[in-house]
């Protein structure tokens, strides 16, 4: 449930946010006394002292392991290994579900494409929502992969088109639906924009992103013509029950806040044949 | 007769959701070896792209299995028009037709002597698990697309066993046109985002 998420960020933050106060308040009545300055900073470093206590004994998100944590493809199995079982246990402390993080890596002598019949697809936005419920999006802000486009029949007029139409009953006459995401580019624009390399293309033709090592600079998004990229702007907030407990580190693991993500061929089942 | 390069499962055996066990993987290639001798139909994107050589193995969902409550035969064997009407009659009332207009009467694919079969323009009977032999008479294309997995439904694994889904799995053979459907909902508008016609 969100409002269990929300709970669990708030009683974490709490010892933090005493202290931030206690900071603010010793401050207060500093510059509200009339002091010297050695005794006034004598005072402030007290209150930081304090605040930096209480931080490093429980207010603080993100570990030391976070923080120096590797770039995946530098990681060792023994890294990778430590990795996933952090992120297991976060995913469990956050929603209270047992997960099961891995990296199917790519398969010998396979490389993935996919094709899109756009005389069949009548543009019912089902894939959408199949889409959100593997790869465990935002739920709220909605993050979605796909994005069915309506144009009038005979154009491909992307201009004219809409993402946002009301499907009553579809197809409509004299439309057609044209799905958007990632097309796992062969020469994708978006990893050359990429300033730290958190995205790059695998051997199997996959495109896929580091989470944990993107900085949320948002250059792949402009980079990318296919409108494929997804922001984070705010956590994502997935429903407890909707979690999808088989996650892959580089594709539907739940994503940290301020990272971009996109379609990754749902590589933890695809790689392993599904 | 085996029509088709597709391999069906026997009806005692399922596909089973996860992969298959190396008995059953065993038994279904040796079947497939046998076909392949037997047909040089089978469609070639799909087994050049085999990782590790050995032939896809495709499950397509029953239908007969449904007929065994109700067989057409168990009222059929009495009464059997020579010339049926269309639109159809009492027990088929709810029947709607709406597939070929110029169709002449049911036993363009139903068997007239046998209905728990189906007849092909041959005179050929195939069972109504291989509906999809029926259709491709008059669709080939369709059938092809069929055959390679492009056309309808398909799920399982790509690389093991697929579950493909016949005909008329989707499509009411009576009246085959999908009908329309609602969509799911569209995304949320951008909070700033300023519409197309407000340009």
């Amino acid at each position: 449930m969100p409002g269990k998420s929300i709970s669990d960020e708030s009683t974490q933050k709490r010892p933090q946010a005493r202290a931030l106060r206690r900071v603010e308040a010793e401050v207060e009545t500093a510059l509200k006394t009339p002091i010297d300055r050695r005794g006034f900073l004598k005072r402030l470093g007290a209150a930081g002292a304090t605040a930096t206590a209480a931080v490093a004994t429980g207010g603080c998100t993100t570990s030391w392991d976070t923080f120096f944590q590797k770039h995946y493809k530098e990681m060792t199995d023994e890294d990778k290994e430590r990795v996933f079982a952090r992120i297991e246990k976060e995913a469990e402390k956050r929603f209270g579900r047992r997960v099961t993080v891995s990296d199917p890596g790519p398969l010998d002598g396979v490389s993935f494409a996919f094709c899109i019949s756009l005389s069949l697809c009548n543009g019912n936005r089902k894939c959408v929502h199949a889409c959100v419920e593997e790869n465990n999006q935002s739920r709220n802000p909605a993050i979605q992969y796909i994005k069915v486009v309506e144009l009038d029949r005979g154009t491909l007029n992307l201009e004219k088109g809409t993402a946002y139409y009301e499907g009553d009953s579809v197809p409509a006459a004299d439309k057609v639906y044209l799905p958007m995401q990632c097309n796992q580019c062969d020469n994708p624009p978006c990893v050359k924009a990429c300033p730290v390399e958190a995205t790059w293309k695998e051997k199997d033709g996959i495109v896929v992103i580091d989470y944990d090592w993107c900085i949320g600079c948002r250059y792949c998004m402009a980079a990318c013509p296919y409108e494929a990229r997804r922001f984070n702007y705010r956590e994502p907030q997935v429903p407890r029950a909707d979690i999808n407990p088989n996650q892959g580190y580089l594709s539907n693991r739940v994503r940290p806040k301020g990272v971009v993500e996109k379609c990754h061929f749902c590589l933890h089942r695809t790689r392993n044949g599904h | 007769m085996k029509r088709t390069s597709i391999q069906r499962l026997s009806a005692g055996q399922r596909p089973s959701h996860s992969r298959p066990r190396a008995p059953l993987l065993a038994v279904m290639s040796a079947i497939a070896c046998v076909a392949c001798g037997q047909s040089n139909a089978s469609p070639p994107a799909l087994e050049a792209d085999r990782p590790d050589g050995r032939p896809d193995q495709v499950y397509v969902s029953p239908r007969t299995q449904s007929l065994d409550t109700f067989p057409c035969s168990e009222c059929h064997h009495t009464v059997t028009l020579q010339e049926p009407t269309l639109p159809p009659r009492e027990p088929h009332r709810d029947l709607v037709f709406a597939h070929m207009p110029n169709a002449g009467h049911c036993y363009q694919c139903h068997n007239r002597d046998d209905l728990d079969t189906l007849r092909l323009f041959t005179g050929e009977l195939v069972s109504f698990d291989d509906t999809q032999t029926l259709c491709g008479q008059c669709h080939p294309a369709q059938k092809r697309d069929w055959d390679w997995g492009i056309h309808g439904k398909q799920v399982g694994s790509w690389r093991g066993l697929k579950h493909r889904y016949a005909c008329a799995a989707c499509h009411d053979p009576h009246s085959p046109k999908r009908p329309a459907v609602k969509a799911y909902p569209p995304p949320s508008f951008p909070h700033f985002g300023i519409r197309k016609e407000a340009h």
